[in-house]
């Protein structure tokens, strides 16, 4: 693998770039770009100072990712949409709860091992099998609520249905999974 | 009970989804719901599938002989893993050693199971301890963690690399019963000498018929024997002089002196030669008496090895000579730093043992420009050095300058050459 190393005096190694660390880093960084950028499409009058805050939270969750830094760009995301974003049914939600995803997903890798472990192709593709169906959940709940929003109903009813939905759905997956094998887990 | 541990990722789904989910009910805000969905999702998820499996973890134990650059792989595996699981490896670096990745790696489960394997390449010559590597296993959503577990260390032994070396060059001095060399006596051998008249011994298949019928005399074809020679590598360990960074990068003096030695043995050894070892200011690693063949190679790495420079000072100059008779061929491998070293070679040489100097002083060594004393005394100690060299070249001790496997092979032609003319040497 190439890696780029700066040497400090002495010759000692001060910092060491491989493909594998800046690969890790910028699948922390660009998630919170792209959910900024949701954000700003969905409120074009929001200020964009909380996307310097979030992006420094970003930086601090992708050199320490088994810290705080992740919990509070996540909630830090939260609360700047629901400040800034006036209309509760835009259709840019479900990028920014993509992103959100791809955020929590990309600090759960790197902070498996140490930074800039290699992960195996065979790791991605079940990661990204997974995080496709976790998408499509979201995608439908992400649907059902602009269908509902048109609606003269309380949204809350369906809120608490779509809830009801996402609580059911691992114990079916639990179920399918045994039913595939005695393994558990 | 289990081993498995929430990772503090899986807190961070659960704390931010429901936080996120929370006001978003509370707020009446759906799209701040769908936010939270993909969070809530993987932590229901994650949390239903917590896995009850109890996994082992199994890495080589032992110790292994490699050459300076040679790959070897580190295998871990583990086994009692979840479905779509996965395990991390790491091997810990240390200097002279090249770990590929550096950074560890993370293999998925296979049938319960998954095996990780890293490079790891040493350097330097050596016998070291390797770093404790350590092996984790998680679940799918990498919410659930076991370990880390440390694993049992590797104890390597790195031989020097011994690039090949084909000199064509004679040793001075054969002697000794069988080998590759030619002797200056006639004897049983391949190399024609003369055809001389028959004597009572003489072989039949020996017999010269053109010469006999011509001259009415049975005449036989005479041969040269062939012999083996005494060869001596002798170490100079009493500095490391300059910085070492491994095979590719900077060599210090004992690098160069090692890696030499190692190729000089090699290559008499293959010659059917007796070759020893001496090794000067290295404690632990003294003499390997002279013998020949493979396992011989095997005791002089092992012994080059664990040389220490300067970890044993002070020995007395007339050390170099003990055991060593006149004809053996002695090769110094020093940097020539310790006046001492030239001590040694002239008291070789007085006693008529055929002594060559390979100067393993690296061709650059850095000296701390800043510090002016220092580079002051390093500017004195080089001209003495100078001066010591000379004095050696008259006493006809040639110096050579270690470049590569082929430095030596012009040398041991000319002392091959003058070993044939009479000299006289103290006993």
């Amino acid at each position: 693998m190439s890696t780029l190393t700066v040497l400090g005096r002495g010759g000692r190694p001060v910092v060491r770039l491989t493909v594998a660390r800046v690969a890790a880093v910028a699948a922390v960084l660009v998630p919170v770009a792209v959910a900024a950028g949701a954000l700003r499409a969905a409120a074009p009058q929001a200020p964009l100072w909380p996307a310097v805050l979030l992006g420094a939270a970003a930086l601090w969750a992708a050199a320490d990712p088994d810290g705080s830094g992740g919990l509070l760009t996540l909630l830090g995301l939260g609360a700047w949409w629901l400040l800034a974003v006036p209309d509760p049914a835009t259709p840019w939600a479900l990028p920014a709860a993509v992103s959100g995803l791809a955020l929590h997903l990309a600090l759960s890798v790197t902070a498996a091992g140490p930074w800039g472990a290699v992960v195996d192709r065979a790791v991605l593709v079940r990661l990204l099998r997974d995080a496709a169906a976790v998408v499509t959940v979201t995608a439908g709940i992400a649907w059902l609520a602009q269908v509902a929003h048109g609606s003269s109903d309380a949204p809350a009813p369906l809120v608490a249905l779509v809830l009801a939905l996402v609580g059911v759905l691992p114990w079916v997956s639990d179920a399918r999974g045994r039913r595939r094998g005695p393994r558990s887990g | 009970v289990t081993d498995w541990r929430p990772t503090y990722g899986h807190l961070r789904a659960t704390v931010a989804g429901f936080v996120l989910l929370a006001a978003g009910v509370a707020l009446g805000r759906p799209d701040v719901v769908v936010l939270a969905t993909p969070l809530v999702v993987v932590s229901a998820w994650a949390m239903a599938l917590r896995p009850t499996t109890s996994p082992a973890a199994t890495g080589p134990v032992g110790a292994l002989s490699v050459h300076e650059g040679e790959e070897i792989t580190w295998q871990a595996g583990v086994t009692g893993l979840p479905r779509d699981g996965c395990a991390v490896g790491v091997h810990p670096g240390q200097r002279w050693l090249e770990v590929e990745p550096e950074d560890g790696r993370m293999v998925a489960e296979a049938d319960g199971a998954s095996e990780v394997r890293i490079a790891v390449s040493a350097t330097r010559w050596g016998r070291r301890t390797l770093g404790q590597p350590a092996v984790a296993a998680y679940d799918r959503w990498l919410a659930w963690r076991w370990g880390p577990v440390l694993l049992p260390a590797l104890d390597l032994t790195v031989l020097p690399v011994t690039p090949p070396f084909d000199s064509a060059a004679p040793a001075p001095h054969p002697r000794g019963l069988v080998g590759m060399e030619r002797a200056a006596r006639p004897g049983e051998g391949t190399e024609f000498a003369k055809v001389r008249p028959f004597e009572l011994g003489d072989r039949l298949r020996r017999v010269h018929w053109p010469v006999s019928a011509r001259t009415g005399r049975l005449h036989v074809t005479a041969t040269y024997a062939d012999e083996d020679t005494q060869v001596v590598v002798l170490v100079d360990a009493v500095n490391d002089v300059g910085r070492s960074t491994g095979l590719d990068g900077a060599h210090s003096s004992m690098d160069l002196a090692v890696r030499a030695a190692a190729v000089l043995a090699e290559h008499f050894l293959r010659r059917g030669d007796r070759v020893g070892l001496r090794v000067f200011g290295a404690w632990g690693a003294s003499r390997v008496p002279s013998a020949s063949g493979r396992l011989q190679l095997r005791r002089i790495l092992d012994t080059l090895c664990v040389v220490e420079a300067g970890t044993a000072r002070g020995e007395d100059a007339l050390a170099a000579r003990q055991g060593l008779v006149a004809g053996t061929l002695a090769i110094m491998l020093s940097p020539m730093m310790d006046p001492a070293a030239a001590q040694q070679v002239a008291i070789l040489a007085r006693a008529g043992i055929d002594v060559v100097v390979v100067d393993t002083l690296p061709a650059r060594v850095a000296v701390d420009r800043d510090d002016p004393a220092l580079a002051l005394a390093w500017r004195l100690r080089m001209l003495e050095r100078r001066v010591e060299l000379e004095r050696l070249a008259a006493l006809g001790v040639p110096v050579v300058r270690w470049t590569g496997a082929h430095a030596l092979d012009l040398v041991l032609r000319d002392l091959a050459r003058r070993a044939a003319v009479p000299r006289m040497a103290a006993r």
